[in-house]
């Protein structure tokens, strides 16, 4: 009897799992892909408003509403200039605490899909990544997209080191964060550290057991997936500094350490045609096609 | 028996909530117009959220009923063409790159992000039938500093062309609509013409390289000033330098003709500065031997 009743508790359970919408069982879920979160606020329709975009100092917090904008929240580095491009554009910049937060709003004048583009530049002029996002944008709200993070930015003193000798890799994060650094050649060699309360990081590698040729540096925060720019270095027979005017980002052709139209239109030129300079044939196979360009967009900055 | 059938079916419905959405390249526009009207195709990727910089794409129609007009890319996501949107024969194709990768659009009304709108391509009905619309080829490479390709699946696309009397009017959805914003009124954005040198590591000429974007109606083409007349270009552009220095003029046009204009001077092989000097020098030295003579 007491089996034939729990038979009869299992088969109605699994029955209401078959009927049962099953997507509903998942908890709702409103983080967008790396965990940045967009949201919208009503704002009051009765409210006259004048859209003044503040460049505002350090904190920065934007005092209108306007009809239709969006707001970006997140963090860089300190004292970073975070800079915004619209299909772009550039068009507004504010400077992030010395926390390395940040905060600015955009009045926009129509319902539409914009591009918004932003990078940060860290204290001493280097540059992140450009990051996208897409926004549909709808009259009457304001969109609101936080919790917005770049990859820590990441300079070396050399573009070749001598066998055996000592590579010093540096850049900016956010103050007190757990990095993880990586040199990827035939093998990947990891590496911790903790960035230093003013947001700076510096480690010196003594490359002893790294086979000669080239190889790509990264870092990124521990258990992050957004990385910074790969650099490249060579281990030869001597050491070459980096300077300025050489930090080897693929595709810099004009050497100005900033992939831009300018790069781009370098590369254009030399679509398909033959013997491409080794500058524009990002990947070495002798030709200028899409997957140079793809790898261009990567290291795009400007 | 049924215990074992209901135990599969729940196992099923989890693994089927678990497959993640396939990556895809579709097309969306009107089910049906008349002969005679305009319209347009966006073309749209789901990729999955994975952060994708570059497309090359093929897209095939049939130019017995349909003409190919155009490309808007004002409010799409791919502005920076390699080859733009360009019609041969039966085949419309297009490779662009998105600088710094996108994963899709973020939207407040939508918990996933939304599809990436990659252009509007234009057409004009012509002929009566059954207008099919077909990837030829899409070849989507990821933003991983590597140019991994992607092979999205692809969806077609079919239009109805129906007859044009008043009786068959169709209204076309704003959103399929040509020139819907009706009163463009403002030119492109200012922009700047940037000079690039001709050097050993590019292996370039001397050459111009511009750019700028219309927010209504989308850049319709560049025009360079060529003494009273204005020439078609696009960037980059070859320049060469002359023996004095030169002015270059560059307008941006938007598809309702508005423009934006922007000039740059570029140096000549001889510098104004070295032309007076010799200016000076000569008529010194004029000077000096009439009085030497005297």
């Amino acid at each position: 009897m007491i089996n034939i009743f729990f038979k009869k508790i299992i088969n109605s359970f699994l029955l209401i799992l078959f009927l049962f919408p099953f997507h509903v069982l998942h908890a709702v879920d409103i983080v967008d892909s790396d965990d940045v979160i967009v949201s919208a606020r009503v704002i009051d329709p009765n409210v006259v408003v004048t859209p003044i975009p503040v460049e505002s100092p350090a904190g920065a917090v934007n005092l209108f509403l306007p009809k239709i904008g969006v707001t970006f929240k997140g963090e860089a580095y300190p004292n970073a200039t975070i800079f915004l491009l619209k299909n772009a554009q550039q068009i507004l910049s504010v400077v992030a605490g010395t926390d390395g937060f940040f905060n600015m709003s955009l009045e926009e004048k129509y319902e539409d899909t914009v591009l918004y583009t932003i990078y940060a530049q860290d204290v001493l002029g280097n540059r992140s990544l450009l990051v996208n996002y897409p926004v549909a944008v709808y009259s009457g709200y304001i969109t609101e997209l936080s919790n917005i993070r770049f990859a820590p930015t990441i300079v070396t003193d050399k573009s070749e080191v001598a066998y055996g000798d000592y590579l010093t890799i540096s850049g900016y994060a956010m103050p007190n964060r757990a990095l993880s650094l990586s040199i990827a050649g035939g093998t990947v060699y990891n590496y911790s550290l903790t960035s230093a309360l003013d947001g700076s990081y510096k480690l010196t590698i003594p490359l002893v057991g790294y086979a000669k040729g080239e190889y790509v540096v990264s870092v990124k925060y521990l258990n992050d997936t957004r990385l910074s720019k790969f650099l490249k270095f060579l281990v030869g027979d001597s050491n070459k500094k980096n300077d300025l005017d050489s930090l080897s980002i693929p595709g810099d052709c004009n050497k100005d350490n900033i992939i831009n139209l300018i790069d781009f239109s370098i590369l254009a030129f030399w679509y398909k045609k033959t013997n491409p300079p080794l500058c524009v044939d990002t990947n070495n196979d002798k030709i200028v096609d899409l997957i140079d360009f793809s790898i261009l967009a990567y290291y795009w900055t400007d | 028996m049924k215990k074992i059938l209901f135990i599969i079916i729940f196992v099923l419905s989890f693994s089927s909530s678990s497959v993640a959405m396939a990556m895809s390249v579709s097309m969306y526009s009107v089910k049906e117009v008349n002969v005679g009207e305009s319209f347009k195709v966006l073309l749209s990727l789901d990729s999955d959220e994975t952060p994708i910089n570059s497309v090359d794409i093929v897209v095939e129609f049939n130019p017995e009923l349909l003409t190919f007009v155009g490309f808007r890319d004002n409010d799409t996501l791919v502005k920076t063409w390699i080859e733009k949107p360009e019609a041969e024969g039966d085949k419309i194709n297009m490779k662009g790159i998105i600088p710094g990768g996108v994963s899709g659009v973020y939207d407040s009304n939508n918990k996933n992000l939304k599809e990436i709108p990659i252009v509007n391509l234009l057409f004009k009905a012509k002929n009566k039938g059954n207008a099919e619309f077909i990837f030829n080829k899409s070849n989507i490479l990821k933003n991983d500093g590597l140019g991994t390709s992607l092979y999205p699946t692809q969806n077609k696309l079919n239009i109805i062309i129906k007859g044009n009397s008043l009786a068959d009017k169709t209204t076309i959805p704003d959103e399929f609509l040509i020139d819907e914003k009706e009163f463009d009124e403002n030119p492109p954005l200012p922009f700047v013409i940037s000079f690039v040198e001709a050097s050993s590591l590019s292996q370039t000429g001397d050459m111009i390289v511009f750019y700028t974007t219309d927010a209504e109606s989308g850049i319709k083409e560049y025009r360079i000033k060529n003494k009273s007349d204005w020439d078609v270009v696009s960037s980059p552009l070859i320049i060469s330098k002359n023996i004095l220095p030169k002015d270059v003029v560059i307008r941006a046009y938007d598809n309702h003709d508005n423009f934006t204009e922007a000039s740059i001077t570029i140096k000549g092989r001889i510098g104004w500065n070295l032309i007076v000097y010799v200016l000076i020098f000569v008529i010194l030295s004029s000077i000096l031997v009439r009085k030497l003579l005297k």
